[in-house]
């Protein structure tokens, strides 16, 4: 599709140019052979005029040699600065190869101004042909707009063009969008289907419909719009886009918890020659599979879509780093690896994210990167309550850190709850898997309990009789479990955080079993009980990396441990004990000053593990780590 | 706010007005400052009001006979109230949407609330203890020892904040640094001398809290104090920085200076810890480089070290190195020809310095320089040169199949190029290394191969290095610790040692794929040096160790924001598109994030001050109006008197009583407020008023008609001068 607009633009810009002789070749504007021409002319393009570069520079940008083109056209600026085509070429470029709106939105406004001026005022006699200028404009500065995220000058900007009596295939598609993004979705709905009658692109057309029907319950009609548009753009060959209906069906997919249908869509979109053009399909992909808890596949996911981006030359990616960021990190915390898991979520935080072209906006990624960095805080404090310390001072810094640590996860619950409440209109993204959140639900319950039992159990009360969808039962009973747990009565908590246990689904609704096995585990005082011990296996087995997030302990067997040892690790969250049989021992050896423990283990999930290292303080953690975390890096 | 900042100005302890707006404003921007940080999450009004109010609140408990115990319980009871009264609240039958923006709003009271209980609970001991005045600056040295900890060791890039302020300011980020070191000595140091002025001299204050009254010292001996601390400060400062300057700034800039001289090297051995993401350059790229063997990463040199010296590296004749230019920014250069080499590909590209170069740099191989007009529209460009170069574009891998050296090359030429390190622990090495292997190229690959594997990136080596001695061997001999200088010096000695031709070469790396539309931001930590070997046919090509093992990491994202608003910048210019052409657009953001005060923003201040010191003058000359005893009455009203008297410029001089202030105002301005005085005088001797309320009103009524004798023009204007609220009103 990327190449089709090329093409356009250049037929539209360069049908209005009139022929020339052509003293140098176009596609190679440095091409010198003879030295003495180089020292003599430094510039093969001095004596071009403006209208040979602004054509030079449309056939450049149509081969893919972009910064030859965008040289050409300051150029040609130069060299007439109130050609107004020049400017349009230039908005055109940097909406479209570079991303940069801003710059865009100026050569765009100037492209009117000087218009204007030769032109005059609207409207224009069709066969001068300055209606096509003049719509051009208007599309430029519309588009740049929305991707500077100023939706009401969007639309404005389209009314304009609409009252103007231009017609654009695009139109349509491009005005229900922005009223998408303002939110009179019906207007849109209408908007988007007018233009399908009266020949509107299809593609951009139908995805948007699609969109718009989904996010009005409509999921079955929305689907079968999705499939429409994959037709379509299958048919258009390499100028087609398939990979965004296919992103759009699989984010229904997910909506509806159909979890299977919606890998199969964004997978095949990845592997679209277009699918890695955006991050969304990759970024779907992951966090469905985060869900599940397979951090490998979702590793996967994002690494090979930075792979794959790396291949647009002129964008550095700055659009999608935050999503990238919070995936990463989101990666390694159900990894164990919390501190890499730290360093990815405060770099989602710090970056830019452009929200013009997707669906989602900044408070849903603020709140979801909030949410996220307080539960890593949370589980970073579980990881310095089990690390061993081997002095006063190390205690003290642990001390320090977990003090910081705590008091930042809650301002940073309370900064996540004031934007649910104000910007995200009174908890919407507690809709379950909303298709514009990037909260991570199985654990949204740990935010959901920040907030006072009578306000939220409301609220999600208030969800669960509007949703249809079963699945999403589970997820509102597991919210309102844990705010009963973490608030109200632990009895009536745990009994309801019992039932639902069975209910869940495997592997689509793992990460939810693991966030409530991990609840449940938090309510067992007696470590040394049969159902701690049988909840730490079961969240062990699940995903060794949650029984130290959740900051449980693990009861295993162990010998030829010195007593001295046996009480260090007893400061950890090793329970050793050897009353009953148990699937782990622990053992302990130390030669050649090299401390060594080893767990032999026989369960299938986890094989033998051995640690050496010259300290002992160095060696319980490094033995906790290896247990606790999976390989990722 | 005004009610506020009223009741701050009338219920301060006396004598310490100054001492308490003092207070409630160095509260007010540090509450900003944390709000900038941290963010609250409600207007910053609230807080300026939260400020205001604590400090009021807490120096009017100051006044009063409340013990610590009670203060702390009263506040805990606040509190309380507060929290039961939101829970109270919540209980309601309202819907879940009507609960949740009402926990909102609660949220927002108890946090403006608990600032308001935390302020005047700190007032109110720094009322009372003495010692919580000096504890107060305490906290004031160690919060800023806090904030700029990171720039002991001049990483100045540490604290976003700083760089940033810096870069607006268009300064150096050193002397932001002790600019803002001097402002804070200078507030510590006054806020120690006006406070202590202030409890000193008020007698209520000292009468109700533990002060002593002891002489303090005048308003303009503080001033001059100041002024005189800040000129010793600064000047010693200036002195110390002109000094070590050449020190610091080889630190910042990852200990690879642009000092070159003949003889001497711009290398630094022993930190590159100053090495910060201060912008350096921007570099446009103004045709597609598709060729680049070194993808995406990309070197720009600016000099070439080939001469061994003294244990290092140094620049040597400049006809040793005629593909380096050594060239100031400015000047203009055309190259006498082209060595014949294989598959290198025309670049133009130009350079657009944002902090002062000594040295152009350039991509490899300039063939000509001209100097470009710098962008007028923000001073941030210091100066611009386009170059236009033959840059490489042969894939690595075919190299291996050339030979080493230029065949054109004299012996002096050659022995130069592999003149080689004394000691012979370097060849021993670099022959272990390469094992069994004859082909120059690769034993090149396999020794920077070896270092990549064994080195440890750190920006502290930390060698101990005796004068004149080997500065490399430290780090290839011992711990492998180093940064690129020690890498480039080790890779060349190694490589001479196998008679191979090499040198360092200096300038930039950059990471291409941080760029956009081929605009490269490059920071101060970008700067690089690096081995070369010759290749024939080929050129110098750089042979670069990059270790797996990194002790810290140098590199951080190029500030996206930045690199567009530069970009925004270069072109086209004012003639092209006018400056202000999207000033019609939203509001966007466009610079740094920096919330750097404007000259409006003082203004605004200003204005805003102004506004509400006439709302309290309204409050206080109005105040006898509002519903109250005959007492507050009388009071009331000759509080309005006296500020009205003033407003005309009549004030009670020193030692003067009411009737002989009543009677000179008679005199000379032939217009007599007598009917309040006998009321205010018979007050003073009855232990209540006898007059009723009414004939209290009238007689105020009456002393205010009196006024009507000055110019209606003189009596308006004059109500708008803020300072006649600051008379010292004495009830007689």
């Amino acid at each position: 599709m990327k190449y089709m607009y090329t093409f356009l633009a250049c037929l539209v810009l360069g049908s209005f140019i009139p022929a020339s002789a052509q003293e140098y070749d176009p596609l190679d504007p440095f091409s010198y052979r003879d030295q003495s021409t180089l020292f003599e002319t430094d510039d093969p393009d001095e004596h071009k005029s403006a209208e040979d570069l602004l054509r030079e520079a449309l056939l450049l940008q149509q081969d893919e040699h972009l910064l030859d083109s965008r040289t050409k056209l300051l150029k040609a600026l130069q060299k007439d600065p109130r050609d107004f085509r020049i400017h349009i070429a230039l908005s055109d470029y940097y909406t479209r190869h570079v991303g940069h709106f801003r710059l865009s939105l100026k050569y765009g406004k100037q492209a009117e101004k000087l218009f204007l001026e030769r032109a005059g005022s609207p409207p224009y006699q069709p066969e001068s042909r300055n209606d096509l200028y003049h719509a051009d404009i208007l599309m430029l500065l519309s588009q740049a707009r929305l991707n500077l995220d100023d939706y009401q000058g969007a639309l404005n900007t389209l009314d304009k063009y609409e009252q103007l009596g231009y017609a654009s295939s695009r139109l349509p598609a491009s005005k229900a969008w922005i009223l998408m993004k303002v939110g009179r979705l019906d207007e849109a709905i209408k908007i988007a289907r007018a233009g399908l009658m009266a020949g509107a692109n299809p593609g951009h057309t139908l995805n948007i419909l699609g969109i718009l029907l989904s996010m009005t319950g409509e999921r079955q009609a929305s689907l079968d719009v999705f499939r429409e548009a994959l037709r379509y753009e299958l048919a258009l060959g390499s100028y087609g886009n398939p990979s965004t209906p296919l992103n759009n069906s699989g984010e229904v997919y997910k909506e509806t918890f159909d979890e299977s249908s919606a890998k199969k869509s964004w997978l095949r979109a990845m592997q679209l020659p277009d699918g890695c053009e955006h991050v969304l399909p990759s970024l779907n992909l992951a966090l469905i599979y985060l869900d599940e808890l397979n951090v490998l596949e979702a590793k996967k996911a994002i690494d090979n879509f930075e792979s794959c981006f790396a291949q647009f030359p002129l964008r550095n990616g700055e659009e999608h780093k935050a999503l990238v960021h919070l995936a990463r990190g989101r990666i390694a915390l159900h990894s164990g690896h919390i501190d890499l898991a730290l360093d990815h979520l405060e770099k989602a935080l710090q970056r830019q994210q452009w929200f013009g072209k997707i669906g989602t906006n900044l408070e849903d990624l603020q709140v979801a990167i909030y949410a996220s960095l307080a539960l890593t805080l949370r589980i970073k404090n579980n990881h310095l309550r089990t690390q061993y310390n081997d002095s006063l001072l190390q205690e003290l810094i642990t001390f320090k850190d977990r003090t910081a640590n705590h008091i930042r996860a809650l301002w940073l619950e309370r900064k996540a709850r004031q934007t649910l409440t104000v910007d995200l209109e009174a908890l919407e993204d507690l809709y379950v898997r909303h298709t514009d959140s990037m909260i991570e639900y199985p654990s949204f319950g740990s935010l959901l309990a920040t907030f006072p039992k009578k306000v939220v159990s409301a609220r999600v009360k208030d969800f669960q009789r509007s949703d249809s969808r079963g699945v999403a039962a589970h997820y509102y009973n597991a919210y309102l479990a844990e705010i009963e747990l973490k608030q109200g009565s632990r009895t009536t908590g745990l009994q309801n955080l019992e039932k639902l246990l069975p209910l869940l689904r495997t592997p689509q609704d793992t990460q939810l079993r693991a966030h409530l096995l991990a609840l449940r585990l938090d309510t067992l005082s007696d470590t040394d009980s049969y159902s701690y011990i049988k909840t730490a296996y079961d969240l062990l087995i699940i995903n060794p990396a949650a029984l130290r997030n959740a900051g449980g302990s693990l009861t295993v067997n162990y010998a030829r441990i010195p007593d001295h040892v046996v009480e260090l690790l007893h400061q950890t969250n090793l329970n050793l004990d050897n009353k009953q049989k148990l699937p782990l021992q622990v053992q302990y050896e130390r030669s050649n000053n090299l401390h060594s423990l080893k767990l032999i283990s026989e369960l299938q999930s986890m094989g033998t593990i051995t640690v050496k290292a010259s300290s002992l303080e160095e060696t319980i953690n490094k033995f906790l780590a290896t247990i606790f975390t999976k390989n990722i890096l | 706010m005004s009610t506020a900042a009223a009741a701050l100005i009338k219920t301060a302890p006396a004598g310490g007005y100054l001492a308490s707006a003092f207070r409630a404003t160095l509260l007010c921007l540090a509450l900003l400052g944390l709000d900038y940080l941290i963010d609250f999450g409600f207007a910053e009004a609230l807080l300026i009001l939260a400020a205001c109010s604590g400090v009021w609140l807490g120096g009017t408990l100051a006044l009063t006979r409340l013990r610590a115990t009670g203060l702390f319980l009263s506040h805990l009871a606040g509190l309380a109230v507060l929290w039961i009264i939101t829970r109270v609240f919540l209980l309601l039958p309202l819907s879940g949407v009507s609960l949740l923006y009402l926990n909102h709003i609660f949220d927002i009271a108890m946090m403006v609330i608990a600032t308001i209980l935390l302020i005047s609970a700190a007032t109110w001991c720094f009322w009372k203890i003495p010692l919580i005045a000096t504890l107060e600056v305490l906290i004031l040295c160690l919060a800023s020892i806090q904030a700029f900890a990171a720039h002991r060791n001049y990483r100045f890039d540490a604290a976003k904040t700083l760089n940033e302020l810096s870069w607006k300011l268009q300064v150096h980020p050193l002397v932001t640094l002790v600019s803002i070191g001097l402002l804070l000595t200078v507030l510590i140091g006054f806020y120690f001398t006006v406070t202590s002025r202030a409890l000193a001299r008020d007698t209520r204050v000292a009468r109700n809290t533990s002060y002593q009254a002891s002489a303090g010292r005048s308003l303009p001996s503080i001033i001059v104090g100041s002024l005189l601390l800040v000129l010793i400060l600064g000047t010693s400062s200036y002195f110390i920085l002109q000094q070590n300057y050449s020190i610091i700034d080889s630190r910042l800039q990852n200990g690879v200076s642009d000092e070159l001289k003949e003889g001497l090297s711009p290398l630094g051995f022993h930190s590159a810890l100053g090495a910060s993401s201060q912008p350096a350059a921007l570099v446009r790229l103004e045709n597609d480089y598709t060729g680049n063997p070194h993808s995406p990463m990309l070197y720009l040199r600016e000099a070439a070290l080939s001469a061994y010296k003294d244990n290092e590296m140094v620049m040597a004749a400049r006809e040793f190195n005629p593909d380096v230019p050594i060239l100031t920014p400015g000047t203009h250069y055309k190259s006498e020809g082209f060595p014949d080499q294989y598959e290198r590909t025309p670049i133009n590209h130009s350079i657009y310095l944002l902090t002062d170069h000594k040295l152009a740099f350039t991509i490899d191989y300039p063939l000509s320089i001209v100097e470009l007009t710098t962008p007028k529209k923000t001073n941030k460009f210091k100066s611009a040169y386009r170059v236009y170069s033959m840059a490489p574009s042969f894939a690595l891998p075919n190299l291996l199949d050339a030979s080493v050296g230029d065949p054109n090359w004299d012996e002096n030429t050659l022995d130069h190029f592999t003149d080689q390190h004394p000691d012979k622990r370097y060849r021993e090495l670099a022959l272990s290394i390469i094992g069994g292997t004859t082909n120059p190229i690769q034993q090149a690959e396999t020794i920077v191969q070896y270092l990549n594997t064994k080195s440890i990136y750190t920006l502290t080596p930390g060698h101990e290095v005796e004068e004149g001695s080997d500065p490399t061997a430290p780090y290839l001999f011992g711990d492998m610790r180093g940064y690129c200088v020690h890498f480039a010096h080790a890779t060349v000695y190694l490589l001479r040692s196998l008679g191979i031709p090499a040198r360092i070469g200096t300038g930039y790396l950059t990471d291409m794929s941080q760029a956009k539309d081929g605009h490269i931001l490059l920071r101060m930590n970008d700067r690089h040096a690096w081995a070369e070997v010759y290749i024939s046919g080929y050129g110098w090509v750089p042979f670069d160790t990059q270790p797996e093992q990194v002790e810290v990491h140098a590199e951080t994202p190029v500030d996206s924001t930045l690199l567009e608003e530069l970009m925004g910048l270069l072109e086209p210019g004012e003639e092209i598109i006018p400056e202000d052409i999207l000033a019609d657009e939203f509001s966007e953001q466009t610079e740094s994030s920096f919330p750097l005060l404007e000259a409006n923003d003082f203004i605004h201040a200003l204005l805003l001050t102004l506004f509400t010191l006439i709302l309290a003058k309204i409050y206080f000359v109005a105040g006898w109006r509002l519903p109250g005893t005959a007492q507050q009455t009388i009071n009331r009203g000759w509080t309005a008197l006296s500020i009205r008297l003033a407003d005309l410029g009549i004030k009670r001089t020193a030692g003067e009583t009411t009737l002989e202030f009543i009677a000179r105002i008679n005199r000379s301005y032939a217009t007599n407020p007598d009917a309040l005085p006998p009321v205010l005088l018979a007050c003073k001797y009855a232990e209540r008023p006898s007059q009723s309320l009414d004939a209290i009103r009238n007689a105020i009524q009456r002393d205010f008609r009196a006024l009507k004798k000055f110019p209606a023009w003189q009596r308006w204007l004059s109500f708008f001068n803020p300072f006649s609220l600051f008379i010292r009103v004495q009830i007689p």
